[in-house]
């Protein structure tokens, strides 16, 4: 099992919507397709498509906030 | 804003106070800073035993802050708290991303930092937040070598927190507890517990979180996290899972957790309530904090009289 192989194709999972769509349609292929050894394709395909649609969502969301607001710290210490 | 109401702590039972041990006496509870949170912060420092500061929001910080952060580090114990790094990541960690941290840690001295078991990025795709990646003997090793390399740059080794996940990491060998002891052993790092995430993993995955606790290294315990979260019933009728935003205020499966370490721990313990928006008013951050402490006094006091669980106890 390569930790490192199978990390790319899961952070493609959640941040690429084309890529996740193929994968839900065939996933064998897809994983086939990007490298991954049987056993790994056997794990990724067993992925409840709920939890994969959960998790893109929730990632998404976490990328679209916006950064904190400035920090008012300077309001008690900066001079 | 209306100004946050005063409320008095929740008082410790005297047939609790009476038994309790002396860790229990060391025990901390304190809030995670908040720029929006500034003022009622500072309002009840009396209340407040410790603050965590969220690094990535003051990597680029004017020296002025820092001096601010340093300056509040000398009034409370301060924890500087990272998400950034990805150190349970197959990649290694990089060293621009760890020498700011260390900058900033050098400047404001606080009792120690730490980050999540996870994974951020690969091969240049930005997740955006904290991933679990394959539990596995290789992730073990790659999480002990970016731990050794963040620890020699940054001068310290980070405790380590187990994160949230809405997907059973696929290829995983090893279960979350088990995956998160051999990390322990193989770094020699400290665990930031997170209760919140150990209670929503335990209800969205199936398992016990009593027996999650049986197979940590509870003496490794730095110090924990709580939060809230939120129920979340999917559009076509799936199965509502629990998400944790931060956004609520903590539930009491999350007390009666801390309240479980707390019986099983023998280290003095630090607690960190997070809150990360739709901010209450200060006294109600408050009552949770009081919660928090009645929690770890309910568990210690638990532990002197019978050790066990403190869960469906009488």
């Amino acid at each position: 099992m390569m930790q490192d192989r199978l990390e790319r194709f899961l952070a493609r999972l959640y941040t690429e919507r084309t890529f996740r769509e193929a994968f839900l349609a065939d996933p064998a292929a897809v994983g086939a397709r990007e490298g991954l050894s049987a056993e790994e394709c056997r794990a990724v395909a067993a992925i409840p498509t709920d939890h994969l649609g959960r998790a893109a969502r929730s990632f998404a969301s976490k990328r679209n906030t916006k950064p904190p607001p400035p920090s008012i710290l300077s309001r008690f210490f900066a001079r | 804003m209306a100004p946050a109401l005063v409320s008095e702590p929740l008082p410790v039972p005297d047939q609790v106070r009476d038994r309790l041990s002396p860790e229990h006496a060391r025990d901390r509870v304190g809030l995670g800073w908040r720029p929006e949170l500034a003022a009622g912060i500072f309002a009840h420092l009396d209340r407040i035993d410790v603050l965590e500061v969220v690094a990535d929001n003051y990597l680029a910080a004017s020296r002025a802050h820092r001096r601010g952060l340093r300056m509040m580090a000398q009034q409370v114990a301060l924890h500087v708290h990272s998400i950034d790094l990805g150190l349970a990541g197959a990649e290694e960690v990089a060293t621009a991303r760890l020498e700011p941290l260390a900058r900033l840690v050098g400047d404001i001295e606080p009792e120690g930092w730490s980050d999540h078991l996870a994974f951020m990025r690969a091969h240049g795709i930005e997740i955006g937040h904290l991933a679990a990646p394959p539990r596995t003997e290789a992730s073990v090793e790659n999480t002990a070598r970016n731990l050794r390399k963040a620890a020699r740059i940054v001068g310290t080794m980070p405790a380590l927190e187990n994160i949230a996940t809405l997907i059973d990491p696929p290829g995983s060998t090893l279960s979350e507890p088990d995956w998160i002891s051999r990390i322990i052993a193989a770094a020699g790092c400290g665990l930031l517990l997170d209760v919140q995430n150990v209670h929503a993993n335990a209800v969205n995955f199936g398992f016990d979180p009593l027996h999650f606790l049986d197979r940590i290294p509870i003496e490794s315990i730095r110090y924990l996290h709580i939060a809230g979260g939120r129920w979340i019933t999917p559009a076509d009728g799936g199965k509502p899972y629990l998400l944790d935003d931060h956004l609520h205020e903590v539930t009491e499966p999350v007390f009666d957790l801390l309240a479980e370490v707390a019986a099983r721990a023998t280290q003095p313990l630090t607690v960190v309530l997070e809150r990360d928006g739709d901010y209450p008013p200060m006294a109600a951050l408050l009552g949770e904090l009081d919660r928090a402490r009645a929690a770890l006094a309910r568990g210690r006091a638990r532990a002197q009289v019978q050790p066990g669980s403190v869960i469906g106890g009488a």
